[in-house]
């Protein structure tokens, strides 16, 4: 598996289709978090947001930085469908994580850790965030939605949906309770919890349909 | 000598439906080591979607595929926008089959050697030649011996001499106990590597009744046609305009020819009978 994450990263960083979500991240940390009156929690709340935006366009720009024909090649290599879409998520998610890290050292340059509890929280969030981006944009990639103009519609409303609707308590309560400056564990633990089920379920269901796709 | 055949890959009443078309309509293939299947069919046939299916790369909506053999495949276009190059390609390509790194890279030098790849190994693929695209393509089917090589139209944009390498490459994985199966469009091609032909039409395989090659004679002389369509290899007579055009099998080319000569016959044009898709 290893090998398959590796190929799909060197095929986005070739690509170069990483650049704008990194771009439009890093532009979200400058403008929004870097007020250091307002405190590194709050601070989380709108960086692990973003992250979760962020993380879904990253999934669904490295899906399409293989054309339909290589990935096919890169299947027979791999030996089968699900093993693709396996390094492709877990590749997605390593980017991921990077920003998160970077949202987290850049909350400490700005904000300073009042306790070795904030930078743990934050980090959490960013990587629960980042899962449940990956997981919930996923299904929208070119693995599934064959019309390229409909992906980033559907994987947006879903993600903002996520994000905004409070019935979908997925990462919405650890948001909210980060925005007010506490950290919630129990919330965190949903978020975390949301984000390795979402993956673990959603990557085989998401292969399946793939290969489905052209019956 | 490879070892006795023995079933690789079944495919048992495939068939393949899309929305506006359905491509293959019950088709039965077994592949078994040691055997390099050619298989023909027009443009649109269904070759590409027989591949697929073959290579593991697709379900077919009805019937089965069963077998599991290692798979080398190569589409017939490689690759469309792939920016690295070759070499790190190929190096993906083998630590992804659970090659070593080290052999590797002596493995992906020795194919792309083999098949004379002139594109610079570090040349982003994508500014390949479609010729030395095809190199790559065939070179990382080849990476790790797999037991079963799929090859869609392989030969189309190779260059002479890479297209002697492929078919004698094709003939050493028969010989090693591998198989083979590809398609092509030329019947005469698809039956000098394959060790047998099928042809795909209308949804069906069905395979290609093995005929002795031929050739095209035009002559112009005193020899009457209907002498000549009562000489034993000569399988049809035409008069031309300019003389009397003969189909005959290949292995009465040269006594064709040297009692034409003989009769005083003028030889206009000898050419090899390729046989339609």
């Amino acid at each position: 598996m290893r090998a398959a994450v590796q190929y799909q990263l060197a095929v986005f960083r070739r690509s170069q289709r990483y650049v704008p979500p990194a771009l439009a991240y890093l532009a979200v940390l400058a403008v929004f978090t870097s007020d250091p009156g307002g405190g590194a929690l709050p601070g989380f709340a709108v960086s692990a947001g973003a992250l979760l935006l962020v993380a879904g366009w990253m999934v669904i720009a490295l899906v399409d930085a293989e054309d339909p024909v290589q990935r096919a090649v890169t299947v027979s290599h791999l030996g089968s469908l699900r093993r693709l879409v396996t390094g492709q998520v877990l590749a997605a998610a390593a980017c991921a994580a990077v920003a998160a890290v970077v949202a987290v050292v850049w909350s400490i340059a700005v904000h300073g850790a009042a306790s070795w509890q904030e930078p743990v929280i934050g980090l959490l969030a960013h990587l629960a965030c980042a899962g449940v981006g990956v997981a919930v944009a996923l299904p929208c990639s070119a693995l599934v939605v064959q019309r390229e103009g409909l992906r980033p519609v559907l994987a947006a409303s879903l993600l903002i949906a996520v994000l905004l609707v409070e019935r979908l308590p997925l990462v919405h309560p650890l948001l909210r309770a980060l925005t007010a400056g506490t950290a919630s564990w129990p919330a965190l633990g949903l978020a975390l919890l949301a984000a390795a089920v979402l993956l673990g379920a959603g990557t085989p269901l998401v292969a399946a349909a793939a290969a489905r796709r052209d019956q | 000598m490879h070892p006795p055949e023995v079933e690789l890959l079944r495919l048992a009443q495939v068939s393949k439906r899309y929305r506006s078309a359905r491509p293959l309509r019950g088709a039965d293939l077994v592949i078994g080591t040691g055997e390099a299947v050619g298989v023909v069919g027009a443009n649109g046939s269904g070759k590409s979607t027989l591949l697929r299916l073959a290579a593991r790369l697709s379900r077919p909506s009805g019937g089965a595929v069963r077998g599991d053999p290692t798979t080398g495949y190569v589409p017939d276009r490689f690759p469309a926008q792939q920016r690295m190059g070759a070499r790190e390609y190929l190096r993906h390509a083998g630590r992804m089959r659970g090659l070593p790194a080290a052999e590797t890279e002596q493995r992906a030098a020795h194919w792309l050697d083999r098949f004379w790849f002139a594109g610079g190994v570090d040349t982003p693929m994508r500014r390949l030649s479609k010729g030395n695209a095809q190199k790559v393509g065939l070179a990382q089917a080849l990476l790790a011996d797999p037991e079963l090589l799929v090859l869609d139209e392989p030969w189309s944009g190779l260059d002479g001499p890479a297209r002697d390498v492929l078919a004698e490459v094709v003939a050493e994985r028969v010989e090693e106990g591998a198989a083979v199966l590809f398609t092509e469009h030329q019947a005469g091609y698809a039956r000098t590597a394959a060790t047998r032909s099928l042809r795909l039409a209308d949804g069906v395989l069905t395979e290609v009744a093995e005929r002795p090659p031929e050739v095209r004679i035009v002559l112009d002389g005193p020899v009457p046609p209907e002498r000549w369509a009562q000489r034993e290899g000569v399988r049809r007579v035409r008069p031309e305009p300019d003389g009397t055009e003969l189909v005959v099998e290949v292995a009465q080319r040269e006594p064709v020819l040297a009692e034409a000569i003989d009769a005083g016959c003028a030889v206009l044009a000898v050419q090899e009978v390729e046989e339609p898709a």
